[in-house]
């Protein structure tokens, strides 16, 4: 018994349906593919904004907190709390001081509600004179291929101990 | 040998195969246009709550630096001083207001100084604290939270 | 026996429909992806231009306490503010402003920013210490009144 289903009516016309069909399918796989990209790119856009400012503000509350107190120790305890932290001390050529300390950030962060798997790695130097010291503090923040993503430097002057009948 | 009563249901079942198709097709551009919608207004919440929260911070903090003295009335109210005039920042309801004041202390004459202000920025909370000479500002919109500390002045 | 009637329409879905529905939905999808990424790329450009300035701020900060710094270091050499020397170190520093009374000096200097803002700073010195009176951003450059453009009747 002959199936009831023709692909081809009576009289050798295709149908056109099916044609169409497929034509409309595969320029629409085209389009969409073009498409999907750029609500890709428009998504990545968006996650790697939220990132980079979130980075100027965590940069931005570890220079205010180095201008006020002047210590890289006490910056990261403010920051992400005590013992979150390894100091590193570096001894620079001509006896100058240095300290640096990379964090990996992890999504427990008030900055970083989200693992955003990036570091940040915060470097303490100071220029001595006879008055005081300036210590400066560079901030930066890498990702997993140690490439940069941004970076502030700011500093902090301590003043030497002066006389103490000074009025404040 | 054809039968004719073959050939009519051959073309029924035709026309509703091609029926099922076209509707199977509508109801997927109807998903697709909707999952792109949806994808679209993620992304433009996303955008309107990440700036009000974040310029809400950066704001503040701006102010702060351009004035000569701030002082942190409450958790989430803020007078800065400048030039003789004052301003003070507040949150009120669902956003960040600001009422300039001419004269310095007359804020404090005011019977109520927080209303009235222009809107600045959209915001669910507004928290300002001070602590060892460091002002921290917080605010959050929407699930995104953005916090900022800045250098106090004091009068 | 087969139908002949070659002009009879037949059942089903017409041509073109399909070709239309596709286009519209390509149009949406199109203006919707075009919308996102116009919304993520205004996103970006705010985050970039604040974390810039944020950079440029912290910048001149560093430079303004150097400046603090290397008149500090001038200052501390000298024991009357009013030393002719002293103030004549400080006409050297760039940019330095000095008010010398028999008690005490006051600095200010302006760190620029960027082409639009500057820190201004002043210092007092005295009794060998020295406090910072005034740390803030103000606009740099000269304002120029701009015309209300008011119908004066002539």
């Amino acid at each position: 018994m002959k199936s009831p289903i023709k692909a081809v009516p009576a009289g050798g016309r295709l149908n056109l349906f099916f044609m169409e069909m497929i034509i409309v399918l595969m320029f629409f796989s085209i389009a969409s593919a073009v498409i999907l990209n750029a609500f890709a790119a428009s998504g990545r856009l968006s996650r790697e904004s939220e990132r980079l400012e979130r980075m100027s503000f965590c940069a931005q509350s570890a220079a205010e907190i180095f201008s006020e107190s002047g210590s890289l120790s006490q910056t990261l305890e403010e920051l992400f709390g005590s013992g979150s932290y390894e100091i590193l001390n570096l001894d620079l050529e001509g006896g100058g001081y240095a300290a640096e300390a990379k964090l990996p950030l992890t999504g427990d962060c008030e900055y970083f509600p989200q693992s955003p798997e990036i570091f940040m790695i915060l470097a303490e130097t100071a220029e001595k004179s006879d008055s005081g010291t300036l210590k400066i503090l560079s901030v930066k923040f890498e990702n997993t291929d140690n490439e940069e993503l941004y970076r502030i430097t700011s500093g902090a002057y301590i003043p030497a101990e002066r006389r103490s009948d000074a009025n404040e | 040998m054809n039968r004719p009563g073959s050939g009519r249901l051959a073309e029924t079942v035709s026309s509703a195969a091609s029926m099922t198709l076209f509707l199977i097709f509508s109801v997927c551009c109807l998903i697709i246009i909707a999952v792109a919608s949806s994808a679209y207004g993620r992304i433009s919440g996303n955008y309107d709550s990440t700036f009000n929260s974040a310029a809400a911070v950066r704001y503040i903090t701006n102010k702060i630096r351009a004035s000569e003295s701030a002082e942190v009335i409450s958790e989430s109210e803020l007078l800065l001083t400048n030039s003789g005039y004052e301003t003070l920042i507040y949150h009120d309801g669902d956003a960040v207001f600001e009422r300039l004041f001419a004269g310095a202390d007359s804020m404090k004459n005011e019977d109520s100084p927080n209303a009235g202000g222009e809107r600045m920025f959209g915001a669910e909370s507004l928290v300002i604290e001070e602590t060892d000479g460091l002002i921290k500002v917080t605010a959050e919109d929407s699930g995104h939270s953005f916090t900022a500390y800045c250098r106090g002045k004091e009068k | 026996m087969n139908d002949t009637k070659t002009n009879r329409r037949p059942a089903g879905i017409g041509t073109g429909y399909l070709s239309l529905m596709m286009i519209f939905v390509t149009l949406c999808l199109t203006a919707l992806a075009a919308l996102s990424f116009s919304a993520a790329e205004n996103e970006r450009k705010f985050s970039a231009r604040s974390a810039d300035y944020t950079a440029e701020y912290y910048a001149a900060d560093l430079e303004a306490k150097r400046t603090l710094a290397e008149i500090d270091s001038v200052v501390s050499g000298y024991s009357d503010y009013m030393d002719f020397m002293l103030l004549a170190e400080l006409d050297g520093i760039s940019g330095a402003e000095y008010e010398a009374l028999p008690d005490s000096l006051t600095v200010s200097w302006k760190t620029p920013i960027n082409d639009r803002q500057s820190i201004s700073c002043t210092v007092k010195f005295s009794d060998g210490n020295f406090e910072v009176l005034n740390w803030r951003t103000v606009s740099s450059g000269e304002t120029e009144d701009a015309p209300l453009g008011i119908w004066l009747g002539e």
